[in-house]
């Protein structure tokens, strides 16, 4: 599965229109995706969005709305339960859309969060149980071709165990790389069996700042960019990141573009690496693909629908047939992997260049392959020391008819090492 | 679009409701990469508009 998360598409009810959640889903498509998961944080979706889901061929991981506390168990509480999923199963069960009903978000985690639970986890565990086992029952009557899974991140049935670091079994939330100022290289840690959530943050386009902050707010740390941040330090978070792998930017504009470009490439790092990890992980849904409001977040489409980079990257990240690179911390070389999402043997032609930052390239090796069925290979190593301390590794790959299927680059250090080149780029439009 | 030198994370941006069919790209000189902006909520926007808000950027202006 390659998606994201999905919250409410506006902070403001009468917003959420038809129009506005096509357009959302459409993004979701065009970048690839095939499934998205509806948090328990968020709401119930109106009939349409299920029906676009299906239209589109987008698969839905379906929370029960509870999420990130403990609830009541008592009879009257449940009862009311009860006809809430009863009426919600009904309504929906018949959607092609539909992958999985799942009991909560991060409930049992939850547990460690807050004083009272602290103090008496076994009652509030048991307390838990009541409530999870009952959803669990309700999807065996009302929809049993469908799988009930307790909760996300759960490590399986009647485990209420760590979901947020344990990487053997069941669905993982990993967030140590932006709660925990990880670097990147921290999402090849860890071997996620199915990577529910994880997420890093970037400030919203320019044009959508510009909206809510006049130009003397204009700043990361003034009170409007404050207040358009929800995650307490995230905007410190941003910009420390930034120093470690890019050089500090001399301007706020350039600082929004440079924030969008890390995130991009925080989740492209954990992304290609758990799906070259193919069949250990089978899922990724990063956090979060939409925005209720125009905010500093996770997202990778502003509040609206633009694409951020990190959209753009997603296209490419989860192209269907795909090569990544892989450094192997053991031996310092750089694996090429080719991942095959699709249902049918992929033939695969790469031509792998190492290229100097200041302009030059060589063939570093051109080969055939092939890569089974939803799958993933190992296709050409680049022994530490191929590359010399100003190059970084491009390289394309085409099918059997010779049509290019991708291209993807590694940088084996942090870009503020590299002498970037100032360039003249040129762009024209043109009219098809 | 081109470059004479290697260009990182190269983002057509324009002001108007769309998307390119690719951004942040790495460029190579000698190679030509040509993007297809997509509109969106089903809307035609001429070219003639998109070469008015038209910007290109990469990464080393930010060096």
């Amino acid at each position: 599965m390659m998606g994201a998360n999905w919250i409410p598409a506006d902070a403001i009810p009468s917003r959420i229109t038809p129009a506005v959640v096509r357009d959302l889903l459409e993004s979701a498509k065009a970048a690839n995706m095939n499934m998205l998961r509806i948090w328990g944080g968020g709401q119930y979706e109106p009939d349409y969005f299920y029906e676009l889901c299906d239209e589109l061929g987008i698969l839905i991981w379906h929370d029960f709305m509870f999420a990130c506390m403990s609830y009541p168990s008592d009879r009257e509480f449940l009862d009311d339960v009860r006809v809430e999923i009863t009426q919600q199963l009904r309504r929906l069960s018949h959607h092609a859309c539909i992958a999985l009903w799942c009991g909560d978000n991060e409930v049992i985690g939850s547990l460690g969060w807050y004083p009272e639970t602290m103090a008496a986890p076994e009652r509030y565990v048991a307390n838990y149980d009541r409530l999870n086992s009952m959803l669990g029952r309700i999807v065996e009557d009302e929809d049993p071709a469908r799988r009930f899974w307790p909760s996300s991140p759960s490590m399986g049935y009647l485990d209420f165990s760590d979901g947020w670091h344990a990487d053997t079994r069941g669905d993982t939330h990993y967030w140590d790389v932006w709660h925990s100022a990880k670097p990147f290289e921290a999402y090849r840690t860890v071997n996620p069996r199915f990577a529910s959530e994880f997420g890093f943050q970037s400030f919203t386009s320019m044009n959508v700042i510009e909206t809510f902050a006049e130009p003397k707010d204009r700043n990361p740390s003034s009170p409007v960019m404050e207040n358009h941040q929800r995650n307490e330090g995230g905007n410190a978070r941003i910009l420390e990141t930034m120093t470690r792998y890019f050089r500090f930017p001399s301007n706020f504009d350039q600082m929004v573009f440079l924030s969008q470009i890390q995130q991009g490439l925080a989740i492209k790092t954990a992304i290609e690496y758990w799906r070259s990890t193919k069949p250990r992980c089978m899922g990724t849904l990063y956090w979060q693909i939409n925005d209720i409001w125009p905010v500093a977040s996770w997202a990778s489409l502003d509040y609206g629908g633009q694409w951020k980079l990190l959209h753009y990257m997603a296209k490419r990240f989860y192209l269907p047939i795909s090569v990544v690179a892989v450094p192997d911390p053991e031996t310092g070389d750089i694996v090429l992997r080719g991942i095959n999402d699709t249902a049918d043997k992929a033939g695969v032609l790469l031509d792998l260049l190492a290229v100097k930052i200041s302009g030059g390239e060589r063939v570093l090796h051109t080969g055939q392959t092939s890569i089974g069925v939803n799958a993933a290979k190992d296709l050409y190593a680049v022994a530490k020391g191929d590359l010399a301390a100003d190059e970084f590794l491009f390289f394309g790959w085409r099918d059997a008819d010779g049509n290019l299927l991708g291209e993807n680059d590694f940088f084996p250090t942090a870009y503020k090492n590299y002498e970037a080149t100032p360039t003249q780029d040129q762009g024209e439009m043109v009219k098809q | 679009m081109t470059t004479d030198a290697p260009a990182l994370f190269v983002t057509a941006t324009v002001d108007l409701p769309g998307y390119f069919s690719d951004n942040a790209i790495t460029l190579l000189p000698g190679r030509t990469a040509k993007l297809r902006f997509t509109a969106r909520h089903g809307n035609k926007i001429s070219a003639k508009k998109l070469a008015s808000s038209l910007k290109l950027r990469n990464l080393a202006e930010t060096f």
